[in-house]
This record gives C-alpha cells, sequence and structure tokens, in this order.
C-alpha cells in the first residue's frame, strides 16, 4: 500500500477509496486477537501464575478478579473462566466501578484510567494482597503489580518485583522470565 | 445531500462484505494459548488509542477531570479558566466572552468549540453561548485546548484554536451519583446519574438541575439570574473491532442576560427581561478498526436549538451533520488521515425592530475534505503536510494547509515542534445581511437619526497565517514543562465603517438612518508565548503554574474610520498567570488552592485583576463526601469585562462560596 502514489489517495473521492483499502487488508501471517480477549487471557495468566498469601486466599474459595471500567474486558473474562479452575479454586469475575471499590479482590485490573488515579483507585480497597493491573503508562514504574502494554501491534507486560513483594505475592519463575521487570521510580 | 447520503450507504454496505473476504485466524479459546504465543500475536483494538501530549505536534493542554473537580467550576466556562493561553471573562451572570490568543467577545468566532466531535456554535455569528452547553461537569472525562490555528484538521473558524470536550466513557460511570448544593452565587444545584454496564453494553443518564444568582452592577443586584435544566444519555457498545457510541441532551436555560434593547423609534434602549435558549442534539459514532492498525470512523448527529432573548433576537436552528474519516498508518513511513463530511444548518430568525436578518429563514451548508500524511523522517523527526478544503454556501471555497515538524531530540523527554498554517474566519449571515438598530438620537430637524450596525454583502473571510514552535520535556517522571510560540498575521478582520446617512421610513416611520457597515479594514500581527509546567513530587501533591503572554500591533487601512481600533490588543490581556496546587490529605480527601492574575484589558477600560479560589473535599461517610468551596475569595467584586457594545451589560463578578454534598450508591 506504501507504493502506492500518495498522489492518488489526494485525488480519488473518500467513499470510492475506502472499500478499497479495507479489501486489501488481508495479513495471513500472524493471528489476531482483539484487544479485551487478549487483556483477559493475560489476567488469567496471571491469576494462574501468581501465588496468594494462605490468609488471603483459603482452600477451595474462589479466586475474585475485580474489573473496573472496562465491560469489554469484563466480558471477554467472564467467557475465558467459565467452568475452569486455577489450582482447585474457581475463578469469579467482579465488574466494579471506577470510583469507589468494594469487597474483596485478588486480582483488580482498572481500565481507562491514567496511573496516579489507578493507584489511589487501588487504594480505597481493603485489606488483602491485590495483584493491580493497568494498561496506562507508567502504572508498574509509580507502584501499580502489572502493566500491560500494547505496542507495535502487540500486547507485552511490566512486573514491579518490589510492589509484588510488599502485598507478600509469589511471582513464578515463568511469569519472570517473560516479563519486563521494572522498579518503582525507574523508567 | 441525497448523494452523498446514499454514498454512505453503499459505503456501509460494502464493509460487511470486506469483513468477509479477510481471513481470521484468531484460536477460539485463549486459555489454551501459552503467554510466550499470547505475547505474539497481532492484537485489534476498538478504542481509539489516546497520543500522548509529549508526541502532539502543536500547542496543545489537556485539562483532565481531577482538574475540573479541583476547581470547583460549576459551569464549562469556567472550567476553562485552567487552560493557559485562554482567556475567560464573565461578562455577567449567564455571558461569558471566551477565546484562545486574542479577539475575545461574547460573539467571538474564531475559536472552534466540540463536545465529543460535536460542533457547538451557531452558524449566525460562528461562536459558541456557554451558558446552552450545560452538561454535567462530573462526565467530563478531560478537555483538549488546541492553542493555535487548527484549520486543517478541524475546519474554518478554528483560526485560533480549538477546545475539544470529552465526556467519559459509559463505563467509566457506572454506579449512582447523586449531588446536591448551595451557594452565594450557584445558588441551587442538584443532580442524579446512574450508569451500568452488561455484556459488552454501557450506558448512563443524569439530570442536572441548577440556579445560579445575580452578579453587582453598581453595587446592587443586577437581575441578571439563570436556572438550567439538562438530561443526557450515552451509550457504548464495542466488541472486537467495533465501538458504537449513542449519546443524546436536552437541555433548556431560563435567563435574564441583561441584553440591550431598543424597542422602537420613539423609545429609549433599556436591559432586556427574560429570555431561554433550548438545546438537544443527539450524536451516533461507530468506530471500526482493522486489521493494520488503522481505523476508520463515521459520526453523525442532529441538534435543534431555539433561542429567545426578549427583545433582542428569536432564533432557531436545525443541524445535521455526517463526517466520515479514515486513518491508515501504512508499514512504512508514512501515517495518513482522511476524511469528509457534511452539515446542513437550518435557520430561522425572527426580525424585530432590533434586529433583523434578511433573508430570516436560511439554511448554511459546509462541505469540507480533509488530508493528512505523517512521514516519519529518520527515527526522531516527523514531518506532517495536511490541509482541509471546505465548502461553504456563504463564501464559497476556502482551503486551510498546515505543515508541521516533530523532533524527538531525546525521544520521550525532549520534544521540538514547529507549525505553519493558514486558517480561515468564513463570513456568517452576521457579517452580511444583520442590521441592528442600535441608538436613536432627536436631530434639529425634528426627524430622529437612527444610528444601527448593517452587515456588508461583500464582506471577505478573515485570514491567519501563522508560525508556532513550542519545547516539551520531562524531567524525572514527576515534573513536565511546555513552552509554545506563535507569530500571527491577520488580514482583513472586521471593522464598522459610517456610510452616508439615508432617508427611511421603514421601522415606525419617516427618519434619517446612519448606517454602520462592517467591513475589512484591520490586518493585525500578533505574537505570544505560553508556558506551562506540572509538577507531580509524590502522588500526594500536584502542582501546576502557566504563564501566557500575548502582544497585538494593529494596521488599520487607511480607508477605515474605526479609529478605536487603531490601537486595538485585541481585547485580551497583555499576560496572565496561574499557579494552583492539591494537597491529597487520604485516598478521598483533597485541599486545593489556586491563585489566577489576569492583566488589564485598555481597550475595554477593565483593569488587572487576581482570583484566589480553594476548595476542599471530605469523606463523610463511606460513600458520600463533602465539597467545601470559597470563589473570588480576595476581592468583595471584580469586573472581567467592559462596554455594553456587544449588547450585553456587563456587570461585577462578586467573592462567593458554595457547599456540595455528593453521595455514591
Amino acid at each position: 500500500m506504501a507504493r502506492h502514489s500518495l498522489a492518488r489517495w489526494y485525488r480519488a473521492l473518500l467513499l470510492a477509496l475506502v472499500p478499497a483499502l479495507m479489501g486489501s487488508m488481508v495479513d495471513a501471517q500472524a493471528q489476531t486477537a482483539a484487544e479485551a480477549d487478549v487483556k483477559a487471557a493475560f489476567l488469567f495468566n496471571f491469576a494462574r501464575f501468581v501465588t496468594w498469601p494462605a490468609d488471603d486466599l483459603h482452600t477451595g474459595s474462589p479466586l475474585l478478579v475485580c474489573v473496573a471500567g472496562d465491560p469489554a474486558v469484563a466480558q471477554a473474562l467472564e467467557t475465558l473462566v467459565k467452568d475452569r479452575a486455577i489450582d482447585g479454586h474457581a475463578v469469579n469475575v467482579r465488574r466494579l466501578g471506577t470510583e469507589v471499590l468494594d469487597g474483596a479482590c485478588h486480582v483488580l485490573y482498572m481500565g481507562g484510567l491514567d496511573a496516579v488515579r489507578s493507584l489511589r483507585l487501588a487504594q480505597t480497597l481493603t485489606g488483602g494482597a491485590v495483584l493491580t493491573v493497568s494498561d496506562a503508562d507508567h502504572f508498574a514504574e509509580r507502584g501499580g503489580v502489572a502493566q500491560l502494554i500494547h505496542e507495535n501491534g502487540r500486547m507485552t507486560f511490566a512486573l514491579n518485583t518490589d510492589s509484588a513483594q510488599e502485598k507478600r505475592l509469589q511471582v513464578s519463575a515463568k511469569l519472570l522470565g517473560l516479563a519486563r521487570l521494572v522498579k518503582t521510580g525507574q523508567r | 445531500m441525497h448523494r452523498f447520503a446514499s454514498a454512505c450507504l453503499l459505503l456501509l454496505l460494502t464493509l460487511p462484505v470486506c469483513a468477509e473476504a479477510q481471513t481470521r485466524e484468531a484460536p477460539a479459546d485463549l486459555a489454551l494459548v501459552g503467554l510466550e504465543d499470547l505475547m505474539k500475536m497481532q492484537v485489534v483494538s476498538a478504542e481509539r488509542k489516546e497520543e500522548s501530549v509529549i508526541n502532539v505536534t502543536g500547542a496543545v493542554y489537556v485539562i483532565t477531570a481531577d482538574d475540573i473537580r479541583r476547581s470547583g467550576a460549576t459551569t464549562l466556562a469556567e472550567a476553562l479558566r485552567l487552560a493557559p493561553g485562554v482567556q475567560v471573562s464573565r461578562v455577567n451572570s449567564v455571558k461569558w466572552a471566551v477565546s484562545i490568543r486574542g479577539f475575545a467577545g461574547m460573539w467571538a468566532n474564531k475559536l472552534l468549540v466540540l463536545i465529543d466531535g460535536r460542533t457547538v456554535y451557531h452558524p449566525l455569528f460562528s461562536g459558541a453561548t456557554w451558558d446552552a452547553e450545560d452538561m454535567l461537569l462530573e462526565d467530563i472525562d478531560r478537555i483538549e485546548v488546541i492553542r493555535g490555528p487548527g484549520g486543517a484538521v478541524w475546519g474554518a473558524n478554528a483560526v485560533n484554536g480549538v477546545i475539544n470536550v470529552v465526556t467519559k466513557k459509559a463505563s467509566a460511570t457506572t454506579g449512582g451519583l447523586a449531588t446536591v448544593g448551595t451557594g452565594t452565587l450557584d445558588n441551587g444545584n442538584g443532580s442524579i446519574r446512574y450508569g451500568a454496564s452488561r455484556g459488552a453494553l454501557a450506558f448512563r443518564a443524569y439530570s442536572q438541575w441548577s440556579s445560579h444568582g445575580e452578579t453587582l452592577l453598581r453595587g446592587s443586584d443586577a437581575g441578571d439570574n439563570w436556572t438550567s435544566l439538562v438530561h443526557g444519555i450515552r451509550t457504548d457498545w464495542s466488541k472486537d473491532r467495533d465501538a458504537i457510541t449513542l449519546s443524546g441532551t436536552w437541555h433548556t436555560d431560563d435567563v435574564r442576560p441583561l441584553a440591550t434593547v431598543l424597542p422602537g423609534l420613539y423609545s429609549r434602549p433599556f436591559f432586556g427581561g427574560d429570555g431561554y435558549v433550548s438545546n438537544s442534539h443527539m450524536l451516533g459514532v461507530w468506530r471500526r478498526s482493522t486489521e493494520n492498525g488503522g481505523s476508520f470512523q463515521l459520526q453523525s448527529f442532529a441538534s435543534r436549538w431555539r433561542r429567545g432573548d426578549a427583545g433582542v433576537a428569536h432564533d432557531n436552528v436545525n443541524t445535521y451533520d455526517a463526517d466520515l474519516s479514515y486513518h491508515a498508518p501504512t508499514a512504512g513511513r508514512h501515517d495518513v488521515m482522511i476524511g469528509g463530511g457534511y452539515r446542513r444548518s437550518a435557520i430561522s430568525a425572527t426580525n424585530s425592530f432590533f434586529y433583523t436578518m434578511t433573508p430570516n429563514v436560511r439554511h448554511r451548508d459546509l462541505t469540507n475534505l480533509f488530508a493528512q500524511d505523517e512521514v516519519a523522517l529518520g527515527s526522531r523527526v516527523t514531518a506532517t503536510a495536511g490541509a482541509k478544503v471546505e465548502r461553504d454556501t456563504e463564501s464559497g471555497w476556502e482551503v486551510e494547509p498546515t505543515v508541521r515538524a516533530l523532533w524527538k531530540v531525546v525521544p520521550g523527554r525532549q520534544h521540538l515542534w514547529a507549525a505553519a498554517s493558514r486558517a480561515v474566519r468564513t463570513p456568517t449571515g452576521n457579517d452580511r445581511d444583520l442590521r441592528i438598530n442600535l441608538e436613536v438620537a432627536p436631530t434639529p430637524v425634528g426627524l430622529p437619526l437612527l444610528v444601527g450596525l448593517v452587515g456588508n454583502p461583500d464582506f471577505q473571510p478573515e485570514r491567519l497565517r501563522s508560525l508556532e514552535a513550542g519545547y516539551r520535556t520531562e524531567l524525572g517522571s514527576s515534573l513536565t514543562l511546555d513552552v509554545a510560540s506563535f507569530l500571527g498575521d491577520y488580514d482583513g478582520l472586521s471593522t464598522t465603517e459610517p456610510r452616508a446617512p439615508r432617508f427611511e421610513f421603514e421601522y415606525g416611520g419617516p427618519h434619517l438612518f446612519l448606517p454602520l457597515q462592517f467591513d475589512n479594514l484591520l490586518d493585525v500581527s500578533t505574537r505570544g508565548v505560553e508556558l506551562t509546567a506540572r509538577w507531580m513530587p509524590t502522588t500526594r501533591l500536584q502542582v501546576d503554574a502557566w504563564y501566557s503572554r500575548f502582544d497585538v500591533t494593529p494596521h488599520l487601512s487607511g480607508a477605515s474610520s474605526d479609529l478605536e481600533l487603531a490601537h486595538t490588543n485585541g481585547k485580551a490581556p497583555h499576560d496572565q498567570w496561574q499557579l494552583r496546587w492539591t494537597l491529597l490529605m487520604s485516598p478521598r480527601a483533597e485541599l486545593s488552592t489556586s491563585v489566577h492574575a489576569v492583566g488589564r484589558i485598555a481597550e475595554l477600560d477593565v483593569p488587572a485583576y487576581a482570583r484566589v479560589d480553594a476548595r476542599l473535599e471530605v469523606p463523610v461517610t463511606r460513600r458520600a463526601s463533602l465539597v467545601l468551596a470559597g470563589e473570588n475569595l480576595q476581592q468583595r467584586a471584580h469586573r472581567e469585562w467592559g462596554g455594553i457594545e456587544e449588547g450585553y451589560a456587563t456587570t461585577e463578578i462578586p467573592r462567593s462560596a458554595h457547599v456540595q454534598l455528593k453521595w455514591r450508591f
């Protein structure tokens, strides 16, 4: 497409052009998936490869994944965890608002807020070890545990090991190996 | 109109076909995909990825939802005081003169205002009526203030800047929120909002009622109180590649704007009585992402406006608009955006002795096409070229081009940008076909002499050529600095020229009429700079400061008799600065203070003034919080504007305080 002369773009009628462009965009190489589905899959994987302290997650009790402010991700996660368990814990998805948080969460995903607001929102949760996740810039370096990074068309993630340790979360070597490791305050 | 509509329909019908034609190989269940493979997948998003401010090739400032809340502002115009380079002058309780980089006024026509992409302006004078845009400020996610000509992307009338109000997605406002408040100037308000999400759909609905009290005219109450009632809904739905938003607002105001009215040939002018505004709209946006990381967007809105200021003007405007844009980041150096749109405004004005529009029933059609290409020249430099081509029934074709460059000296840390643009303010009905009968004086011959403003059928577009440059830096993770400078060259700005008096019989009897006709005889050079700093040393303290300076050199044509304009300063202060800070005492308690100094506006005889505002918010229960706020604490009352030549009386804004209870359920 870059080979077509730009002069053609400026002269052609907009309406004739768009369907032609749509039709030419086939990328058969990589698998594609919707962002909400991929984020939900990451949250599921975080839950799989992190261990919570025994007094926060008792044997047999459900693992609570809270999604604040992103119904697409909540929906995708609800579909993903149906009839699935992690280490014998059922996975329950809780949809929360983005002003004040109620109840308990093991994983908290906040969508659509910047880093500072996400961290302040997370503080309104009382008690328990919470794995905070966000897609906001600088979230991990400001103290969040995990940050989802959507760049160059792919999704990757960063982990702040200091934060994880503070919250008594044990992160498996598998996650540590794949993550970008970040310390608080570092870029 | 029919051709465009059927072309759009054709486009919409081809889209599902295109979708089928692409191969998608997404696995059925992502839970079975290993983390390593998950990280290799091509991810497509339905939502627009927000550009970080440091990467913008232009002067932009983002007023966040937190900034708005902490300022204690109760109306949209007041919230705009937070941005550098924006001049907000409150004329009286219900009227504001807002502009960027000069030429403010209640009929200011060089600023484009958008709310969620819907243009908010009156086609007869190309400006915004701020009291008619009341909304629940709590619903605003951010206000992007773009200073400088935005004509290449946003079109005509974005000569000095663009204010883009973006509301929160419905998924960010789930649950219930109720507020009730009272105060000395904002003397009563209440609102209720409820939102929820089910599946991939989220919605919210709200209602807000507010009553605003009187300001001071010569020491006593001015009689300019007003009330406003607004209802709104919004629904968002997104799945895979598509996102659809539908929203609507219904708004009515009862106002007493202190309009000056001349009721008849043998009467004396008085400050008018009651008025009303009714402003409703429906907006739909459909955004679809394409496989290569691009997107296209179709947006349409319809709005209905009814306004009457007793004796001054009554007008009804129905607007229909559709816009289509396509963004293709090609794999390579180019990032292209193209689009087009059509807007029809059907206007009907009621003529009175004071105000006559000929013809008073008219329509204005605007068609536009725009294109923009961002080319990466190396890994650190981006050059952008863009243009918008517009056709207006009132004034024919106009082209607004822009050329910009961004140099990432230290990527993500120090960026330099520069821009050269041309922008146009196209003539409106008020410039060409208006007549306003201003005053009557008796003459020795016994015939009254009527003096009035008249439009000029040959009124030309006002033009701007501008050069801008700026620098942004992020020092550490807590301090950002932004400098923007500009040079502007305006041609053909509006002047008012006396013409030969003539004998008339209309308007109530024989009289002499002295016309003051609009003409384009003023050229102006402007220059200025805006400095902004934001410092957040911890998550508990945030400090913002800005300074803006604005210089005007007028060049009035020798053929003009509008001698006051020979010394104009663009009706703007020479400089302004603001310093505000917020201290977070706990996750829900915050104390904010702001000091704002505005220089004097000599040509309107407005002295310099300073505002000191403070606001405290504390939680009272787990779900409720209490707000105590004071505005203009530093003096008993002050004036921000001057003169009544624009038809509305300027009053003094008193010191005020208000209290509010907020409850989430």
